[in-house]
């Protein structure tokens, strides 16, 4: 036996399982999802019908799905807008101050937490019948900030989105905070001899040392955006109505509360591709400007 | 060098065979386990007094209910020495739900399933037909849920559907208790009026406890059993004049009141009972299956009584009870101890297996000759003699349309309670209807 022909086995035979499992779990379901996107299956009886693109043009024209996916962007557009605090956060608990360890693992703890019980924990807060955060309110003499929280349809998204925040951007400072870590001292000693102030240092040493973290944030802020689903699940149910309903929520009940498996999956089929393009736009664009500065 | 590479090689196949071999090795195991139970079920005798083991599933709120039913079904051994029931449970219906249908589409049902009225049409073509079976001239519903004259499974509970109150602040208040709507409404502006108690709990953010309103008050007011089959023969069925639009301006009018507390749409079903049971509230309407939550909660039911829901408009029309039938079990087409099944089935529908059973549960017996002993129930019907008004699941052809279009009427009591007026919500869901009914 040649060489290479035993490298060829070798590689083969450690390749074997990992790729077999690959497509069994990632590759099949995937193939099977859009095959069933085409499909008007209900989940459980043993026969279909192909019905071409109709449930993708019945996913597009239906009003529900696009306020559905209106509030995935609330989620998007709000989170985006904390990355700069979380940053600020991340540069001052890298900083050497007092029990900044004691901090770190506190920012970093909410993420720990099961998400089911920072749902019930939240659903608490809010509650409008002893709830704490509104008889805090009424403590310091703020009862016409009282709301409805996870009721009033105009408010309850927000309420929504705060949880996500308390419970995500723990994780991104933590990112942040090794992405501070990794830039080496040397620059900034260089930068202060130099006679660079604070923010000078910040803008042309930290802020393009952390860039790779920043771009991780983003698509995880993209897919988590996207896909965010056991807040408003466990909360409001998506409700009252359909206030409250994300793209994935509304996946989920149209798959198992009407059956509708062709639509469900069309859905998770159109998710998929808008996290790929997101994803590729947000690197395009990152790219851009790595290369500009 | 090369003699380095060789003993690489050498490690790599084997590391390969031994994998290939395993996993060879797994698969006969699990390809050889099934054989003997499969020939034992469809051979000789002899074959089948080998073991055979029977899984049911089941839902239900009640956890003491569970345990006994999980006790219960091991008895099922000493009749059937050979046969042993292995219970699986689930706390809520929609869990369960769910869990079936995965398992559905996988052929992994368990051999004795349980269902609500209206999931029967979904899985008929997982479930096989009972018919001829000794216990089935003893239910007084099972024919009723017969698809296309085949009774698929059985129900093994009823309930009716209430409209509880304590009595102890009726009393206080000077109240009565109401049998049509404006009096309905008149007695909770009553107790709002009086601003001591709650008028009434709605744990709305849940959606589902609207259900005595948004779901059964249009069949109510339509006055059919067979109301959401004849919708899916109807191009219009929510337009005005027709009974879903009628019963859901008299429900815009209670919602209207403002008598539900604070925030009817904050709080869930859980703290809904607990203003209930906690006297901070006086009214809230479910089936007869709350009476024993309040009783574990309150530790009586001495301060608690019942009337039905009056949607009536004046009381020269009979007041009908809404009757809900549940716990219906059925096999499974997938199952491969059918005749176990059938000899289980038969055991556990017998009067003195389901006297326990129906015990248990403390609701109404579906069975003829078996009485369930329930003394709320007997208080409330010394009280209220009605007509009884069984709700029937609507047809095929019904849940077609309410899939296509995401009928959701309980998220509409949601919406309605935010202050959505019927007139907003019900044209276009005409429109939807019509289409999806002609998109056949």
């Amino acid at each position: 036996m040649s060489y290479s022909m035993q490298k060829r086995l070798v590689v083969v035979s450690f390749l074997f399982i990992p790729v077999a499992l690959l497509l069994l779990f990632l590759l099949y379901p995937s193939l099977r999802l859009l095959q069933f996107s085409l499909t008007d299956w209900n989940g459980m009886s043993k026969s279909f019908h192909y019905v071409g693109f109709d449930n993708y043009i019945e996913a597009f024209s239906n009003p529900d799905v696009w306020k559905a996916l209106s509030n995935n962007f609330l989620y998007f557009g709000i989170h985006a807008a904390f990355i700069p605090l979380e940053v600020m956060l991340a540069v001052f608990l890298n900083n050497k101050m007092r029990a900044s360890r004691f901090f770190r693992s506190i920012v970093f703890m909410p993420y720990i937490l099961n998400g089911v019980a920072v749902a019930y924990l939240f659903s608490f807060l809010y509650n409008p019948i002893n709830g704490p955060i509104n008889a805090l309110l009424e403590a310091v003499g703020l009862e016409s900030w009282i709301r409805n929280w996870l009721s009033d349809k105009s408010i309850v998204n927000y309420s929504l989105v705060v949880v996500s925040l308390w419970r995500f951007s723990g994780l991104h400072v933590v990112l942040f905070l090794a992405g501070l870590q990794s830039i080496p001292n040397d620059l900034y000693e260089a930068a202060t001899i130099d006679g660079a102030g604070p923010l000078k240092k910040f803008v042309h040493i930290t802020l393009p040392g952390i860039s790779r973290v920043m771009e991780i944030v983003l698509f995880l802020n993209v897919r988590g955006a996207l896909q965010v689903f056991d807040i408003p699940f466990l909360m409001t149910q998506g409700g009252p109505g359909l206030a409250s309903t994300t793209f994935t929520v509304y996946t989920i009940q149209t798959a198992f509360k009407y059956n509708n498996y062709g639509l469900a999956s069309s859905l998770a089929v159109i998710l998929m591709l808008m996290i790929i393009v997101f994803s590729y736009l947000q690197g395009r664009l990152f790219k851009g400007k790595g290369e500009s500065s | 060098m090369k003699k380095r590479n060789r003993v690489t090689l050498a490690l790599a196949s084997a590391l390969a065979a031994t994998t290939l071999l395993s996993a060879c090795g797994g698969n006969n195991g699990g390809e050889a386990s099934p054989s003997p139970a499969a020939s034992g079920a469809s051979s000789s005798p002899a074959a089948s007094k080998e073991k055979v083991t029977l899984k049911m599933a089941i839902w239900d709120v009640n956890n003491d209910f569970l345990t006994y039913l999980d006790e219960k079904v091991k008895e099922y051994s000493s009749v059937a020495p050979n046969v042993t029931v292995e219970l699986e449970t689930f706390k809520s219906d929609g869990d369960y739900l769910q869990a079936m249908k995965v398992r559905a589409t996988g052929n992994e049902l368990p051999d004795v399933m349980g269902l609500k009225p209206n999931w029967l049409y979904d899985f008929r073509e997982q479930l096989i037909p009972l018919d001829g079976e000794a216990y089935l001239a003893q239910n007084q519903y099972a024919d009723k849920f017969a698809i296309d004259g085949k009774t698929y499974a059985v129900p093994m509970m009823a309930f009716p559907e209430l409209v509880y109150y304590r009595p102890s602040i009726f009393q206080e208040l000077n109240l009565q208790a109401p049998t049509t709507w404006p009096q309905f409404l008149e007695l909770l502006q009553n107790i709002k009026d009086n601003s001591k108690y709650i008028p009434y709990a709605m744990g709305g953010k849940d959606a589902w406890p609207n259900y005595p309103f948004n779901e059964f008050l249009p069949q109510l007011v339509s006055g059919a059993e067979s109301y959401l089959s004849d919708m899916a023969k109807d191009d219009s069925p929510f337009a005005e004049g027709k009974p879903f639009f009628e019963s859901y301006k008299q429900i815009e009018e209670l919602y209207a009141l403002d008598v539900m507390g604070p925030d009817p749409l904050g709080i869930g079903w859980d703290q809904a009972t607990d203003l209930f049971s906690s006297k901070q509230a006086a009214v809230i309407a479910a089936g007869l299956w709350f009476a024993p939550t309040y009783e574990a909660k309150v530790g009586s039911i001495d301060d608690l009584a019942a009337f039905p829901m009056p949607y009536r408009l004046d009381e020269s029309e009979p007041l009908k009870l809404m009757m809900f039938t549940d716990h219906f079990y059925g096999i499974t087409s997938g199952s491969d101890h059918q005749e176990e099944a059938k000899q289980f089935l038969n055991w556990f529908f017998s009067p003195d297996v389901y006297q326990t059973y129906i015990d248990a549960q403390k609701l109404v017996s579906t069975f003829e000759g078996v009485e369930s002993n329930v003394p709320f129930l007997k208080a409330f019907y010394a009280d209220n003699q009605n007509e009884t008004f069984s709700y029937i699941p609507g047809d095929a052809e019904y849940t077609r349309i309410t899939n296509a279009i995401q009928l959701d009427v309980k998220a509409i009591g949601q919406d309605m309670m935010a202050g959505k007026k019927v007139e907003d919500i019900l044209p276009a869901l005409n429109d939807k209807w019509a289409k999806a009914k002609a998109s056949k």
